[in-house]
């Protein structure tokens, strides 16, 4: 289970300051996938940065009684100049699960080739996301926090990536942060709309996609 | 009782967490270091020995002798591996985090670790550099012997710490005060070079010029590790305590800097 109390996150902006959380409280339940909706700028990714425990809330706690994993986005979290497999041995080693084994699951399964040697600024942003996912299904987080980021994979990829979660999906979910609705539908059991600062769960993801498409006729 | 003997796991839990992250991270930067050039290794070696020729070539044509007949390589020796030391650790501890902002997604990864990381792998080259000069000049029949060799490289190690602390406190600020990371080591780093007794012992300036050199905790360091490596140097003017000191304040102020800035460091490292 993942807890929001209270969340509050705001930026300097110019003179004044830019809400972005307002005092967000939620529950996110062990084994079941969430998708965020959002426009834009609304705080997506600054609210997954908060769940991942990267970035601090201004007030408020996240609880955790599960692994969660690092927010995987655009830059996948590698520096530019570690190859595929550097990357692999150095996530392994920095959460205790043994270099060669990550080394391995990830090769076979990103399937980049003689890529997977090269310093990882050489890659596609496909390939970078392949990389990602197949690093963290080795080390076997139970949340997956994810920034739109499945879209960017190749069709055979995005369907390789379906099964395998589905596989684990009894004991691993993920937290999809997006404003592609139809990813959201495909990959989660409910979801949520974040708009103004706020976070509104609903019981099913037809209901919020509603209630976003409404916000987005409003724009 | 309870509480603070689980207090005291999550205590050890965490340190455990760290240690890995920064072995993670040595053996990341090994790959930075050295692993991208194949003589990656070498160039450890060539900027100091290309330094310690150009001036020992200064010092016999000018004629100059050193005090108490130290001879001048190893005086070289002394004085440039500890001084570059110090210089490298504060630019690998200042450009640590720009170098490496992509892994500061993984919650467990700090920019201080980044920074302890860098000092580690900075300070270990410096010790198999200085071993590998001296055993070179062995090998090429000059006598080295070492007065009281813990003490030597102990002030080795300790201007690898100076540096650690002077450029993570400087690191801290930077996500502030951008321009820091070029005012380093164009304004302070470069003159420091010249002031701080590498190819020269306070005994030799004069003496209002001396009590102004004596200001630079480097010099006091250079001095003191000379005095423990050579048998006929005896220090005159270097302090143990002002050394000291200024090397427990440096640190002091880093993990200070660190803790007091912990939220904009990393607010400014994601807002970018």
């Amino acid at each position: 289970m993942i807890e929001l109390r209270e969340i509050s996150k705001s930026y300097r902006l110019g003179s004044g300051r830019h809400i972005v959380l307002d005092s967000v409280s939620a529950v996110f339940p062990t084994g079941k996938s969430v998708g965020i909706l959002g426009v834009n700028g609304a705080g997506k990714s600054t609210l997954l940065r908060i769940i991942g425990g990267v970035e601090p809330p201004d007030h408020g706690t996240v609880k955790k009684d599960v692994r969660v994993s690092w927010p995987m986005g655009f830059s996948g979290g590698f520096s530019p100049n570690m190859t595929g497999r550097q990357g692999a041995r150095f996530v392994a080693r920095i959460y205790g699960e043994s270099p060669r084994a990550v080394e391995r699951f990830s090769r076979d399964f990103a399937e980049l080739g003689p890529y997977f040697d090269m310093p990882i600024r050489t890659y596609s942003s496909g390939m970078r996301a392949r990389l990602a996912f197949a690093i963290s299904f080795a080390v076997e987080f139970d949340c997956y926090l994810v920034d739109e980021v499945i879209a960017t994979g190749d069709a055979r990829f995005s369907k390789k990536y379906r099964r395998a979660f589905k596989e684990r999906a009894s004991h691993a979910s993920v937290i999809l942060v997006s404003h592609n609705p139809e990813a959201i539908r495909a990959e989660c059991d409910f979801a949520a709309v974040l708009t103004r600062g706020s976070l509104t769960l609903y019981e099913t993801v037809d209901e919020a996609m509603g209630v976003y498409e409404r916000l987005m006729e409003r724009r | 009782m309870r509480a603070s003997s689980t207090q005291s796991e999550s205590w050890l839990k965490s340190a455990g967490v760290q240690a890995r992250v920064i072995h993670a991270l040595v053996l990341r930067e090994v790959n930075v270091k050295f692993a991208r050039h194949r003589l990656g290794y070498l160039w450890a070696f060539v900027e100091p020995v290309a330094f310690i020729a150009a001036f020992a070539l200064i010092l016999s044509v000018g004629g100059r002798t050193l005090p108490a007949g130290m001879p001048a390589v190893p005086f070289l020796i002394t004085g440039i591996i500890p001084f570059f030391l110090f210089r490298d650790v504060v630019t690998a501890t200042l450009r640590g985090v720009s170098a490496n902002k992509a892994l500061l997604v993984y919650p467990q990864v700090s920019a201080f670790d980044v920074m302890v990381a860098r000092f580690l792998l900075e300070t270990a080259t410096a010790i198999v550099v200085f071993v590998v000069l001296l055993a070179a000049m062995m090998g090429l029949g000059i006598d080295v012997r070492i007065e009281r060799p813990i003490e030597a490289f102990g002030w080795l190690i300790a201007m690898g710490l100076a540096g650690f602390g002077f450029g993570a406190a400087c690191g801290a600020l930077e996500p502030l005060f951008p321009a820091v990371e070029r005012i380093v080591p164009a304004v302070i780093l470069r003159p420091l070079f010249w002031i701080s007794g590498v190819f020269f012992t306070s005994g030799m300036l004069p003496a209002d010029l001396r009590d102004l050199a004596l200001l630079n905790p480097l010099l006091h360091m250079i001095e003191l590790m000379r005095s423990a490596f050579f048998h006929e140097f005896e220090n005159q003017y270097a302090s143990y305590p002002y050394a000291l000191f200024s090397l427990l304040l440096a640190l002091f102020l880093a993990c200070l800097l660190h803790r007091a800035l912990r939220r904009h460091i990393l607010i400014a490292m994601h807002a970018q």
